[in-house]
């Protein structure tokens, strides 16, 4: 039996003695989360994808080790199951995800995902990088991953990772001046996403978050 | 807002308000039902469970639900809250809403309620399977299926407007045609106006400076993202209110695209979503749409709502005006293209994904655990142990793929609404409990458990085949859980483990199967629940019955009562079948059984679904019962009613189908009818072979009860063949049973040859070592046997052993201590000592039936020999009138009737006896010694008898 202060880890190690329970909690723990990675990405398909994502969880739950992170193991599931519903939505065309962006690859309004016409913007140009560099952008920042973790996911060195964020910052500075309606909304947007870009390169500096 | 701090995160940007927690609590938890619904229990929204998310459009989101009062599936829809700052808004929506519910017609989706919960509105609403109509036209129809299809959608459109609502927005999305009979009804009519101000949310093009199209862009191109106002009219573009004619023109345009595969018109947008104009397009002219229809759309479509037609009703009369032929109804013809699951809201190009696969499968049965069964049925095995495991390969696969099947069926129908989840826990709990046996039955064979893997063949056609668990009602008739969660998962899992104990049962482990039904029956006192103690009362009581515990009667009444008083029929059935046989075999009550029939079979009978094992049982033991009671007839309909009982299905009823007809030969022996008997014991044969294979014991044991009703038959040339095919199956490692070898003895002193059979009874001796302080019943068998046959040849010898036994014998093997006593003398000669013995006998009140048959035919034969005539012939009248004799039996009485009849001179008496003799030994050996001796008497009583008359009767 598992209790509500439970890690990840203890909840792996019943669920996979066979508490069904265990497993729930943890998906339940990861709903938010992963429907927030799909939403910025698919739109209204979300939930479906995370239905999606879940399912395969379940499905290689034997591969999860209890030593693992769960969160670093359901945010790679959660890109495979992106790349691949991309690619089926292309057919047969090959995809580079470190060159397509989502807007080429799912395009949704941005007015069905956000409202304020400033958000829109910061939306509309992360959806503007290319698909790999935006999970890495919104992992490190609304989910707190560190790159140590991300590059996990990825399975590539973190240095590598590090790299994507600084190129993937830039790009976004780029989109958004070049998407920009008005001055103000212009203004405004860049000013919130200097703060935010500021971060970046702070937390970039750093060697490792805590 | 232009601080640091008031720069909201990027992820409150993302989730801007649309995203609100309570959405994605439900939608959560919506999931996690369907990935665990044993764990998580479905949300509800107003009295609706939550089936299953469908989907989310500018409109609100969708779930598929279930009405457990109306016992149907519904699709439940959420506003979304975008009337939330502005309450006049969300008043009049709620109105609008309440004003929909109100309207039914056949053509529009029923509206079945409309309640506010956490300020958010909620629409219940009829559940339709199949396609809107833009995707449904994607394939190609026939034109007159097209115009039906809309037809239907125009009529809905007719009894809105006849009603003051207009649609405003109406295009081939918003009409769903339902799968199973082509009825097309509209949906979400009326609240667009309301709900989104279409204008704003659906016409506006992307944000201004966004992609701004450099001087207009054709709005209609395929795939155009915001919600396209390529059916709207121009009026509507314009900004001008829409009415009844606007969706006239939004139906034709819908209407022109079905039929020409594009649309009526190609339309200009400036920058900034300023309409400018629309230019007619030519539609294909291979199209094969009538130039009629075309007439109609085109008058629809006219810019200028003044010349189009003054109301839907007037356009669809002139649609329905087919000159060539009148309007046919093409319902039920099949539309190519996916089926979707639609509820109220056009969200086919929203569900993209196909439905959740039911994944709550465990694994029953892997590599590792067939890997562990095989190697233990080969340890366990002895020389059958290939032969068993080809055998139960197959049904172990089946067994667990069923199991998983029938899993994932009824996760499927829960998931799909068509199982309440009352219904569906209880499918769970049952499937855990068919799961729970069968992995004991492995574990098991995993152990290398001899009876285990000796009948594991049986065992796995004797565990309830998981389909049992898909009949709802009968759960529901027998298994209703406690109230108190805690103490019903408790019973849960007692219950699993009562389904380990009867396949402990059924693999021949009665002793385990007790330990662990006893143990249930502790912990279910200690709950206080009586449906459990029942259940683990005729667990035990079965167990202790098969093996061969006379208390097991106390147990079984026990459950009867129990269960009576808790009304489970099932268990009250069981409980009383099989106390017929506890009764009748373990405590020789034969003279009560007929009051536990009726019992039972009032209980069968009202128990609808009683097993089919039950019902078996039942009539079964009702044969033995009667059987016992001497009773052969009835005895022979009551297990033909076991065998009608018996379902024809692959091997399901092997073993019961074997054991009837095995139970059955032998009175169909006493009834005279040998040939059926021995084809009953041949059929037998097949059914072990099918279930166990040749080389099992069960199979070798059959054939040498085949051997043993030829030898009874008289047919003792094939009586010993048969049998020297059984013995030659076993080796030195491996020796045949002493019954065997006893059985080979009697065939061999049937058939005279006396130094055979002496030989077969030494190596049955040997088998069985040596002899202990007090004697077996084989020892008393044995040597009464050898003592018999050294008479025979005239040697006294025998007997002193036979003498010996008397002081040591118990009292319950005296009966036949002293038929042998008897017998040997009696080949000695020395028939009055005969005689005083079966004197002795005969005078024990408490002899059972059988043994005072077989006491009355020796001492008939006794009187025979010492020719009173008279005594015999009282000894032998109710011996041939009963039927409790064997052919050879008799034959053996008639013959000694025929003789003793003869010696009173009662000729035509005995002529017929004698007669009756040889033809009780009809098919047997001509050579045999009982046939020569029938046919012997039989002469002579036809030398002493009169001729008969010359004339017939």
């Amino acid at each position: 039996m598992w209790t509500q202060g439970a890690n990840d880890g203890q909840l792996i190690t019943e669920w996979k003695r066979g508490d069904q329970s265990a497993g729930a909690e943890l998906f339940r723990r990861y709903y938010a989360p992963i429907l927030r990675f799909y939403r910025s990405k698919v739109g209204g398909q979300a939930p479906d994808l995370v239905q999606r994502c879940f399912l395969r969880c379940i499905e290689i739950r034997p591969r999860i080790r209890e030593e693992d992170s769960f969160r670093c193991f359901v945010f790679g599931v959660a890109r495979n199951v992106l790349l691949e519903h991309y690619r089926r939505a292309r057919s047969n065309a090959r995809v580079d995800f470190g060159e397509q962006t989502v807007e080429d690859l799912s395009p949704t309004p941005t007015s069905e995902l956000a409202q304020e016409e400033r958000s829109q913007l910061l939306l509309q140009a992360l959806r503007r990088l290319p698909v790999d560099q935006q999970i890495v952008v919104e992992l490190y920042y609304w989910e707190e991953l560190n790159a140590r973790e991300i590059a996990e996911i990825y399975e590539v060195p973190e240095p590598t990772i590090r790299t994507r964020l600084r190129r993937a910052k830039l790009r976004l500075e780029q989109e958004l001046c070049g998407l920009a309606s008005t001055p103000q909304i212009a203004r405004q947007t860049l000013t919130s996403l200097d703060a935010w870009a500021r971060r970046l390169r702070d937390q970039l500096d750093e060697p490792e978050r805590p | 807002m232009t601080d640091e701090g008031g720069a909201p995160r990027i992820s409150e940007i993302l989730q801007g308000g649309k995203v609100d927690e309570g959405g994605v609590h439900l939608k959560r938890e919506v999931l996690l039902a369907q990935l665990f619904p044993s764990q998580v229990t479905r949300p509800k929204l107003g009295r609706y469970d939550v089936l299953e998310f469908v989907g989310e459009g500018g409109m609100g989101t969708v779930y598929a639900a279930y009405d457990p009062r109306l016992d149907r599936r519904v699709a439940v829809k959420l506003l979304r809250k975008a009337s939330a700052g502005d309450p006049q808004r969300h008043a009049r929506l709620l109105r609008e809403a309440k004003a929909l519910a109100r309207l039914s017609h056949p053509n529009i989706v029923t509206i079945h309620e409309v309640w506010e919960e956490d300020g958010e509105i909620h629409l219940a609403m009829e559940f339709i399977q199949g396609e809107d109509l833009s995707r449904w036209q994607q394939a190609p129809h026939d034109w007159r299926e097209v115009v039906e299809a809309y037809r239907q959608a125009g009529e809905g459109l007719a009894a809105a407007h006849d009603a003051g609502l207009v649609y405003r927005d109406f295009k081939p999305h918003n009409a769903i045609r339902r799968e199973e009979d082509g009825v097309v009804k509209l949906l979400d009519f009326g609240l667009a106006r309301v709900a989104g101000d279409p204008l704003e949310a659906r016409t506006e093009p992307e944000p201004a400076g966004v992609d701004a199209p450099e001087g207009g862009e054709h709005l209609t191109r395929p795939g155009a993202i915001m919600g396209t106002p390529a059916y709207m009219a121009p009026e509507q573009l314009e900004g001008a209110p829409a009415d009844a004619r606007s969706d006239q023109y939004g139906f034709c345009a819908a209407l022109w695209e079905g039929l020409y595969r594009q649309l009526p018109h190609e339309r200009v947008i400036l920058g900034g979503g300023i309409f400018e104009k629309e230019e007619r397009v030519e539609p294909p002219r291979d199209a094969g749409v009538p130039t009629w229809v075309r007439r109609v759309l085109e008058r629809g479509l006219a810019v200028d709502p003044a010349e189009r037609y003054p109301s839907m009703r007037a356009l669809l009369r002139d649609l329905a005006r087919d000159p060539a032929q009148r309007r046919r109804r093409v319902l039920g013809l099949a539309g190519a293209g996916l089926t979707m699951v639609i509820g109220g809201l056009a969200i086919a190009e929203l569900r993209s994904e196909p439905p959740t696969p039911c994944v709550e499968l465990s694994a029953a049965w892997d590599e590792a655990q067939r890997d562990a069964a095989r190697e233990g049925v080969s340890r366990a095995g002895g020389s059958a142990a290939a032969q068993t495991w080809t055998l139960l390969e197959p049904r172990l696969d089946r067994h667990a793929e069923e199991l998983s099947r029938i899993r994932r069926q009824s996760c499927e129908s829960h998931r799909r609404g068509l199982l309440p989840d009352e219904h569906y826990q209880l499918q769970v709990a049952c499937l855990d409990r068919r799961q729970a046996a069968f992995t004991q039955l492995v574990e098991l064979l995993g152990h290398a458990d001899e009876a285990a893997v000796s009948n594991a063949n049986k065992a796995i056609t004797e565990l309830p085949s998981p389909w049992v668990c898909t009949n709802t009602e009968s759960l529901l008739a027998e298994h209703l859980p406690p109230d108190d969660p805690e103490v019903a998962a408790r019973v849960g899992s007692l219950r699993e483990e009562l389904a380990r104990a009867s396949a402990e049962e059924a693999a021949g482990l009665y002793d385990q199967a007790e330990a662990r039904s006893d143990e249930v029956l502790e912990q279910a006192r200690t709950l206080a629940y009586e449906p459990l103690q029942a259940e683990a009362l005729v667990r035990w009581g079965s167990a202790r019955m098969l093996a061969g515990e006379a208390d097991s009667l106390q147990r079984l009444d026990e459950a009867l009562w129990m269960s009576l008083a808790s009304e489970q029929r099932r268990v009250a059935a069981e409980a009383a079948a099989k106390r017929i046989f506890a009764l009748v075999e373990l405590q020789d009550r034969s003279a009560d059984a007929s009051e536990a029939i009726a019992l039972a079979r009032s209980l069968v009978a009202r128990s609808g679904a009683a097993d089919w094992r039950t019902r078996w049982a039942l009539s079964n033991n009702t044969a033995v019962a009667l059987e016992r009671k001497g009773e052969q007839s009835a005895a022979l309909g009551a297990y033909q009613e076991a065998l009608a009982r018996i379902p024809d299905e692959e091997d399901l009823g092997t073993f019961e189908r074997a054991a009837t007809l095995l139970n059955m030969a032998p009175v169909q022996l006493r009834l005279g009818q040998s040939t059926q008997a021995v084809d009953s014991a041949r059929g037998a044969l097949e059914q072990l072979d099918s279930l166990f294979g040749s080389e099992h014991p069960r199979w070798r044991g059959g054939k040498a009860t085949l051997a043993s009703l030829l030898r009874k038959s008289g047919r003792l040339a094939e009586a010993q063949a048969t049998l020297d095919s059984v013995l030659e199956r076993y080796s030195e490692d491996d020796p045949p049973p002493p019954w065997m070898l006893l059985e080979a003895a009697r065939i061999a002193r049937a058939r005279d040859q006396h130094a055979g059979a002496r030989q077969w009874i030494a190596r049955a001796r040997a088998r069985l070592g040596e002899p202990g302080p007090r004697p077996t019943v084989w020892d008393v068998v044995l040597t009464a046997m050898d003592a018999e046959i050294l008479a025979a040849q005239g040697y006294a010898r025998g007997l002193d052993e036979l003498e010996r036994l008397v002081v040591t014998v118990g009292s319950d093997l005296r009966v036949d201590l002293d038929l042998g006593r008897a017998e040997a003398r009696l080949s000695l000669g020395r028939a009055a000592e005969a005689e005083a013995i079966l004197h002795a006998v005969l005078a024990d009140p408490e002899l059972t039936e059988w043994d005072r048959m077989s006491a009355e035919l020796l001492m008939a034969r006794v009187l025979v020999a010492q020719a009173r005539w008279s005594d015999a012939r009282e000894h032998l009248r109710g011996l041939v009138e009963g039927n409790r004799l064997v052919p050879v039996e008799r034959a053996q009485a008639l013959d000694a009737l025929a003789t003793a009849e003869l010696g009173l001179g009662l000729r035509d008496r005995s002529l017929e006896h004698a007669e009756q003799a040889v033809r009780a030994l009809r098919g047997a050996d001509p050579d045999s010694d009982a046939m020569r001796r029938a046919e012997a008497t039989l002469a002579r009583a036809r030398d002493l008898a009169p001729s008969p008359p010359l004339a017939g009767p």
